[in-house]
């Protein structure tokens, strides 16, 4: 049973995400503000963090800086602050996730267990890590056996994608663009405009990724082309 | 298809009546006016000739022949007039009137109204021939005579005096009235020559000539120079001068010697004027003597007095006596030819040759006036023929020559007046009007001030007028061989005034027409400025009286200390003229602290510490009003900035309740509701929470967008890989709703320096608009070219919904296409990619056209190498 202290000022909310996490299976302990949290980080055995930012008594920042300084549990920061600058904040200062409000329940729900099962199996992929296999953060792909897995779950790619993917993986931060990949995957050159790998990316974003349109792996380079960000 | 044909026409029609408008319309119109005005000036010129000539403006028809017309009558009449009274004044030279050139002719008796004789009668000392008096008429002695004569001496009151002319200190006059120089008997010494001139006070006044004239006088007369008056010893010096061109009396002397001799008994200046009068008098019979000569004139004419003595031209009838009326068979060969009979003053037999104009006037005019007295009987006509050349042979020549014309050209000046009237009209509505639209075009003469332009118009007309007179009068005044080629030249010259005129007057109608008469004249502009100075009366009274107060120092100076004052004057100039150095230098510090401002930046000051006065007064406004843009620029960028932070934070609190009401609404709808209703409700629920999230979210980026608090990275990209991306993430959604995109790209690669991901928000904007709004089963048209160091993208689909609205007001905030606004979105999609577009220098262009929406955004191309 894995111990998830969810910490936000408005009680809805946090009522809420325990509906939803209860459902899988986490067992939900619930603060409402800042000096809350850190005493029951204090007293209780915590696997996964979700807090809010603005918060009375003390913020989620702060909130996050003292945990931080002892405990090294998966932190997802819950905020209405939706702002590129808020998110870089929360990042830097030892936060492991960044979501907005309004967020989407499942996705939240997907973010936690991947945090979750990074947390707790980290230490074993190590040890898998041999051969044609290739891995960024919770992406992992292991060529033998033409497998993905993100964060220890299985996705299903079809050749074409798997292909792409792997091109991408190999050389992470790499910028691949349309006409590259054409030519890599499909061997031929690449004439007139074509949505055909675009449409192949966006499939591959949709199905490794939890939110594609804020893609944590498969990345777009705007008007340059395509890369796999390196972790 | 009808109206298309009809509007084409009317276009045509236009085009049609604008013609005259047209280059060749307005030379058509100038031509005619100038020829028709040659044509009218010939025409006119024909009649006045006519008229002039003897025609008869009642009487258009006219005789054929200028013999039988009035005028000649009149002609006729006024020239043996003339003849008449030279006859009766050639009686007193001789009993027959004849003119003899040897005839001797005592001046004292001719001019007393005695007849003289053949032989000299008079006194030979004052007596000429006919010819020397002819000679000196010609020689014009009458008027220099006169001219002496006239001389005014008055009185002697005073040597130096006005009035006091005096010729000669020797004479009576000059001892008597003022004998203060010298004596009579000193006078005598000098004139006799026993005291010499030399050295003495006298010879300032007296000089050897006078001496010379007294002497001869002295001689002439044996009495003493001192008791002929003043006037004499004048007349005599000039007279003596005046006979020694013109000869001597029939006694061999001058009339001067004469006088002098007989110097109590004649008067030199009686005699002298009775010359004058003798010269006159043969002059005027000198003109009598060309009528009686054949070879001088056309009349012929046989006229006997009541003596009986015979005057007539005719050779043969010099000795007829008694002529009768049957003797006018012989005149009736010449043209208007008329006999009569008078006794004891009426007139008792009268016939004419032929019944004509002229013979009508001739005896109504002969029966009123007597030609040599009471009793007469008169011959008289004119040689048709004309064998000799006179006034009405000339006069005939003209008139015959024109009076055939004078109708036709009577008709064609009324035509060309007619015509020119037309021409003048059209030309009124011509001037200023071109073919091609209907706007009033002014030339650079039209735009001369008003009253520059008026005077240049006078001017213009004055000469024209000058020439016009000019030319009429070498018409008329023209001789028979040269009046057609004069009539010529008057139209030439008439034409070229009317061309100057015509630039005048059609230079004012283009003026009036476009209302710059008023606008272009000088008393415009200085009233202007007279506004204006009384407008800044405070500055400018002040100015005026130092203006007023500098200009009287300067003439009180130089008035008071000339040359000193002049030194003063350069001095005070030199003293202004520092200081007005020193205020154009403050102005052009002041200039540039404007200039620094206007372009921006706020927190320049000018440097106060070399001006003073009204500058100093400037500098310092201008430096508060910098500092007043600048505050209110901040408090400006402040507003916006709170502005920007009031919709996040506003949003912010928005968000959490928002949180709660889509996680219980998914809850609820997790929660197996069988009810329909119930479902429904939630589907309104969650479809109204989740517009609302979007709202918020498109409402923070708007307001950051359009504030332009963006952080921008700029890199140089392909746009042709990002239509690429674009399309593959927007392939399923257009997929969706059925629409089918059609892209054509530039087959190169088309580099602009934007920021990727806000050039990604741009057109995921403009996707997600046509992805929304297009009519299902429609095409979406995407298209990148390059033109002219641009780069530019386009899209266009055709809404679903009618776009009653216009491009601008798509990107105001919250405005979308009308009905559509129940849909998905905010309505801020298109203005946050126009402000994103604008922020990363590009341009941004909606265009409707009924359902076809249509966006193009384009950006400066960077050219490789340029990165």
């Amino acid at each position: 049973m894995m111990n998830i202290l969810v910490c936000d000022d408005d009680h809805e909310i946090v009522e809420a995400i325990e509906i939803y996490l209860s459902q899988e299976g986490y067992h939900i302990l619930k603060a409402y503000d800042g000096i809350q949290a850190l005493r029951m980080m204090e007293a209780e055995d915590i696997q996964l963090l979700i807090i809010d930012v603005m918060m009375p008594k003390l913020d989620g920042i702060r909130a996050t800086l003292k945990i931080r300084e002892k405990s090294a549990i998966p932190i997802i920061i819950l905020s209405a602050k939706s702002e590129d600058a808020d998110k870089i904040l929360g990042l830097n200062i030892g936060a492991d996730d960044y979501v907005t409000k309004p967020f989407n329940p499942l996705e939240l729900v997907a973010r936690v267990k991947s945090q979750l099962r990074r947390y707790t199996k980290l230490g074993n992929m190590t040890e898998a890590k041999e051969g044609n296999i290739f891995q960024v953060g919770g992406l992992l792909i292991n060529d033998d056996l033409k497998e993905v897995t993100v964060d220890d779950e299985a996705v299903k790619l079809t050749p074409i994608e798997y292909n792409i993917l792997l091109l991408l993986v190999k050389n992470p931060g790499k910028v691949y663009s349309i006409e590259q990949i054409y030519e890599n995957i499909w061997k031929e050159e690449a004439i007139g405009a074509d949505n055909t790998v675009a449409v192949h990316i966006r499939h591959i974003r949709e199905k490794i990724e939890i939110n594609p349109k804020d893609p944590r792996y498969l990345k777009v380079v705007w008007g340059i082309g395509y890369k796999i960000e390196k972790q | 298809m009808k109206a298309e044909e009809s509007q084409e026409q009317s276009q045509q029609m236009k085009s049609q009546s604008r013609m005259i408008y047209g280059s060749v319309a307005k030379a058509v119109t100038v031509a005619v006016q100038l020829i028709c005005t040659a044509i009218l000036v010939i025409c006119v010129g024909i009649f006045a000739l006519y008229l002039f000539n003897g025609g008869d403006p009642n009487n258009l028809k006219g005789q054929s022949r200028y013999v039988d017309t009035k005028r000649c009558a009149d002609e006729v009449w006024t020239q043996m007039h003339q003849n008449a009274y030279g006859i009766k004044d050639a009686k007193l030279l001789n009993a027959q009137g004849i003119y003899d050139a040897q005839q001797k002719v005592d001046i004292v008796n001719l001019s007393a109204g005695e007849t003289q004789g053949s032989d000299v009668k008079g006194n030979p000392a004052v007596s000429y021939t006919v010819q020397q008096l002819k000679d000196m008429g010609a020689l014009g002695t009458a008027d220099t005579l006169r001219n002496n004569l006239s001389y005014d001496f008055g009185s002697y009151n005073g040597v130096s005096g006005a009035q006091g002319y005096y010729y000669s200190i020797l004479s009576k006059d000059y001892l008597e009235d003022l004998g203060a120089i010298i004596t009579a008997d000193e006078a005598e010494a000098y004139v006799n020559g026993t005291t010499s001139l030399k050295n003495t006070e006298a010879a300032d006044y007296v000089t050897e000539e006078e001496l010379e004239t007294a002497k001869r006088i002295e001689e002439l007369s044996g009495r003493k120079i001192t008791e002929f008056s003043d006037r004499f010893i004048y007349l005599f010096t000039v007279g003596s001068k005046e006979e020694e061109g013109i000869g001597v009396t029939a006694a061999g002397t001058t009339l001067a010697e004469y006088a002098a001799k007989n110097s109590t008994t004649v008067s030199l200046e009686e005699l002298y004027a009775e010359l004058a009068s003798a010269i006159y008098y043969i002059q005027s019979f000198q003109s009598v003597e060309e009528i009686t000569s054949v070879q001088n004139t056309n009349i012929r004419y046989y006229m006997t007095d009541s003596d009986g003595q015979i005057y007539t031209n005719i050779q043969e009838w010099k000795t007829k006596k008694n002529a009768v009326n049957s003797d006018m068979e012989e005149l009736k060969t010449y043209a208007s030819s008329i006999y009569y009979q008078r006794k004891n003053g009426s007139i008792t037999e009268m016939a004419v040759g032929s019944n004509t104009k002229a013979t009508t006037e001739m005896k109504s005019l002969f029966a009123a006036n007597e030609m040599l007295g009471a009793d007469e009987t008169v011959f008289i006509g004119v040689d048709g023929s004309f064998p000799a050349e006179d006034q009405i042979s000339q006069a005939a020549a003209v008139y015959e020559r024109y009076s055939p014309c004078v109708i036709p050209a009577i008709v064609i000046a009324i035509i060309s007046c007619i015509l020119l009237l037309l021409a003048f009209v059209l030309s009124n509505f011509q001037s200023g009007h071109r073919k091609e639209d209907t706007k009033i075009y002014l030339f650079g003469f039209d735009r001369m001030p008003t009253e520059v332009f008026f005077g240049l118009m006078i001017c213009g007309i004055l000469v024209e007028a000058v020439a016009a007179i000019t030319a009429l009068k070498i018409v008329l005044y023209a001789s028979t061989e040269t009046e057609l080629w004069g009539l010529v030249l008057v139209a030439a010259l008439s034409v070229l005034c009317l061309g100057g005129l015509m630039i005048f007057y059609y230079s004012l109608v283009r003026r009036i027409k476009g209302k710059n008469l008023w606008k272009n004249s000088l008393l415009r502009s200085i009233i202007g400025v007279c506004q204006n100075v009384y407008a800044a009366r405070k500055t400018s009274s002040k100015m005026i009286v130092v203006f007023c107060a500098f200009v009287f120092m300067h003439m009180f100076l130089i008035t008071a200390f000339s040359g000193f004052g002049v030194l003063l004057c350069m001095i005070a100039d030199g003293i202004v003229m520092l200081y007005m150095l020193r205020e154009a230098a403050g102005r052009q510090t002041i200039i540039e602290g404007i200039r620094m401002i206007g372009s921006g930046n706020l927190d320049y000051k000018v440097d106060t510490t070399n001006l003073n006065g009204d500058n100093l007064v400037l500098a310092d406004t201008l430096n508060t009003v910098g500092d007043g843009l600048n505050a209110a620029i901040q408090e400006r960028l402040k507003s916006e900035r709170l502005k920007a932070d009031l919709i996040t934070n506003v949003s912010h609190d928005i968000k959490t309740p928002l949180t709660s009401i889509i996680n219980y609404v998914d809850l609820l709808q997790r929660e197996n509701i069988q009810d329909e209703k119930i479902q429904g409700y939630l589907k309104v629920l969650e479809n109204k929470s989740q517009r609302l999230k979007q709202l918020t979210e498109d409402l923070v980026e708007a307001s950051k967008v359009s504030s332009g608090n963006v952080k921008l990275e700029f890199a140089v990209l392909n746009l042709n890989e990002l239509i690429q991306q674009i399309n593959g993430e927007f392939d399923e959604r257009f997929h969706n709703r059925n629409l089918n995109l059609i892209c054509s790209l530039e087959s190169e690669n088309l580099r602009i320096a934007v920021d990727g991901r806000q050039i990604w928000r741009v057109l995921e904007n403009l996707y997600g608009n046509a992805a929304k709004y297009s009519m299902p089963g429609t095409r979406i048209y995407v298209d990148t070219r390059r033109e002219a160091g641009r780069i530019y993208f386009s899209i266009k689909n055709i809404s679903e919904n009618p776009l009653n609205i216009n491009a601008d007001e798509l990107t105001e905030r919250f405005i979308r296409g009308d009905v559509s606004r129940s849909t998905e979105g905010s309505g801020l999609g298109l203005s946050i990619a126009q402000n994103l577009t604008r922020l990363q220098h590009g341009e941004f262009d909606i265009q409707l056209d009924g359902d076809l929406f249509k966006v193009t955004v384009s950006f400066a191309e960077v050219l490789k190498g340029n990165e």
